[in-house]
């Protein structure tokens, strides 16, 4: 079985934030890159089916400029087998499309059964490029789940999907492709041995000619203009009232009657602050 | 030519919701500036019947009734949206991100080439460039993008809800109701619901009413202290990543940089010190209440409203109070 799942490279906004208000937002140069937390839990989750059947083949695939490596040696390090790089230089925010059109491609080259992704990206928290590589090839997908079973004889595979209201349990057959979100997936730490080990391991490189052509680009929406800002609330501070339990319960109370209203609504599908 | 936009309507059995009401006003706003047409998609089981509620509030209801809709399915949603599309050509197709979002309109919008935001917090137009504006949160909610784009194909925008005002003010004289005239073929489907593992009410991002729990709450029974606050309002539980990492509440309930972004019309937080990273995540949040034993812990620097006391004795003395109102 070839599991693919598919890594990005982001900034590391935890430990520090360097802004800037022209495109991309940040000072890219400057800031430290991590691999984005929700893949780590996806590499997580192929390591898992892995370890339950060893003969299974955990393949990284990447796109992005050549500090992308490192980002794919850490999941080599975390126990994956291989490690694709789609080597762009001029990658940037906020072209999902390109993405997705390009990581379609090196997919069908690679081959696969499985094919997972985080379910969203620290930098745009956009949730697109696993659904639209799911239509690019024409697969089923299954999104937000935090637990999958692969049921190889039968060519099923069951995903617990995250619902606002509890867990959906969802069947589809494979090939297919899932959103993964933490849940009983916690990313593992690899060791020092681990890291060295994988720099031996290395990355392939692909070319991205070979994905994207110039021309690609006419089909796909794009922006006139991106500009950036701080939130104004992180600045802003508010005034506050000491107050009493009896005086927080009157101005509760006041909310009572609108807040019913959500309570009998009826949802099964997965809606997602982005 | 007349623009088109689509507002996809949630409803509850007798009801449309309030977020209907919200997109609706930002499609109307967004009408007057692009002159375009604002019609509703009413789609379930039987729901003909509620689109009294929109009268007045749009130019057209589209209805589309099939027991398809019975069970949320996206390849079901996939396929009306596509031949919808197909059809009446929207250019913009508003929808909240509360309703079944992150399955089927990212995967619609793949389909069509089309223009895609998730997270929306505003848009307007500009007649004079063309350009519609958006604004989102990125960077786990330490910057917002301000996005321009032509309306030169469809946009499938996903919006949060709870930051545009749930407005009825009627701006039609006129509102036409039809049948959305499209036949659904048969679908077999590759992804199957078995089962369900239902375990609260009210998800986060719905709910009007969040009250949520730090290190403070000292353990999973004092969580247990916050449920019972939150289904007395009708609210959902959060709870800062330090209570996460504790294992006192499951990580889908994190609030903050790392967690989800909420925007409730009230917030409760409950032994929260009020850290950066949590504050990220509820910028949105239009009351903010405290309950924290230091006076000086940095949460009080953003609430509307303070008590400072211990979270075991003042919330029990809470939920007492509103009880007896
Ligand atoms: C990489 C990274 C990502 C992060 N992402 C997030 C995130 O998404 N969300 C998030 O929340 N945090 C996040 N954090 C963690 C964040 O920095 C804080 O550590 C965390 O929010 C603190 O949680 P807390 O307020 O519950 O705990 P503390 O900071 O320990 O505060 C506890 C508060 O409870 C009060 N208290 C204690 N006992 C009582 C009592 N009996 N009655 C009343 N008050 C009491 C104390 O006075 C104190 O103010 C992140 C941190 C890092 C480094």
């Amino acid at each position: 079985m070839k599991i693919i799942v598919c890594v990005k490279q982001v900034p590391d906004v935890e430990v520090e934030f360097l802004f800037k208000p022209e495109y991309p937002g940040i000072d890219v140069d400057a800031m430290p890159m991590i691999v984005n937390p929700g893949d780590e839990v996806a590499i997580e989750g192929a390591l898992r089916l892995k370890s339950i059947y060893p003969e299974t083949e955990v393949i990284l695939l990447s796109l992005g400029p050549s500090s992308a490596r490192e980002t794919l040696e850490y999941g080599l390090s975390m126990g994956a087998d291989e490690a694709f790089l789609v080597l762009d230089s001029s990658y940037t925010f906020g072209q999902p499309f390109r993405t997705a059109h390009i990581l379609s491609k090196a997919i069908r080259e690679i081959g696969f059964d499985i094919i997972l992704f985080g379910y969203r990206a620290v930098d745009d928290r956009l949730h697109f490029v696993g659904p639209a590589v799911a239509e690019f090839l024409g697969l089923p997908h299954i999104t937000g789940v935090t637990f999958i079973k692969v049921f190889k004889g039968i060519n099923k595979c069951e995903a617990h999907q995250e619902v606002p209201k509890g867990i959906n349990i969802v069947e589809c057959p494979y090939p297919a492709v899932f959103t993964v979100k933490r849940g009983l997936f916690i990313p593992r730490y690899p060791s020092m041995a681990d890291r060295l080990a994988a720099k031996e391991k290395g990355v392939k490189i692909l070319p991205l000619e070979n994905y994207w052509d110039e021309n690609d680009a006419n089909q796909y929406p794009a922006h006139a203009s991106m500009r950036f800002s701080v939130p104004e609330t992180m600045e802003t501070e508010r005034k506050v009232t000491w107050s009493t339990t009896k005086e927080i319960a009157e101005i509760l109370s006041k909310y009572k009657a609108r807040t019913l209203d959500t309570r009998t609504f009826l949802d099964q599908g997965t809606g997602e602050e982005l | 030519m007349k623009r088109n936009i689509w507002v996809v309507a949630h409803h509850q059995i007798t009801e449309i919701k309030p977020v209907t009401f919200e997109l609706l006003d930002m499609a109307n706003r967004l009408a007057e500036q692009i002159d375009a047409n604002v019609n509703t998609l009413l789609l379930g089981t039987s729901v003909a019947s509620l689109s009294s509620q929109l009268i007045g509030l749009c130019d057209h209801v589209y209805i589309f009734e099939d027991p398809l809709l019975e069970e949320y399915h996206y390849e079901t949603y996939q396929q009306i949206f596509i031949k919808m599309a197909e059809k009446y050509r929207p250019d913009i197709l508003l929808v909240s991100s509360i309703l079944r979002g992150t399955d089927c309109f990212p995967r619609l919008a793949a389909h069509f080439n089309a223009h895609y935001v998730a997270g929306c917090l505003d848009l307007s137009y500009d007649p004079s460039t063309k350009l519609l504006t958006y604004h989102k949160a990125v960077y786990e909610g330490r910057a917002i993008l301000e996005g321009t784009f032509k309306l030169d194909r469809m946009a499938v925008i996903m919006t949060r809800p709870h930051v545009f005002t749930p407005s009825k003010e009627k701006r039609h004289k006129e509102t036409k109701v039809s049948i959305l005239e499209i036949s659904l073929s048969p679908i077999e489907f590759l992804t199957r619901r078995v089962s369900s593992i239902k375990t609260v009410h009210i998800s986060l991002g719905e709910a009007l009413v969040v009250v949520a729990g730090g290190r403070g709450m000292q353990g999973a029974g004092g969580f247990k202290l916050l449920w019972e606050l939150a289904r007395r309002l009708h609210g959902a539980v959060g709870a800062t990543k330090a209570a996460v990492d504790a294992g006192w509440c499951e990580h889908r309930f994190q609030i903050g940089q790392t967690g989800s972004l909420i925007s409730p019309e009230i917030y409760i937080a409950c032994g929260i010190s009020g850290s950066i990273h949590h504050l990220a995540g509820i910028q949105g949040a239009k009351t903010v209440i405290a309950i924290n034993e230091d006076p000086n812990a940095p949460i009080f620097k953003r609430s509307d409203y303070g008590i400072v006391g211990n979270v075991f004795e003042v919330i029990p003395e809470l939920i007492q109070e509103i009880d007896s109102l």
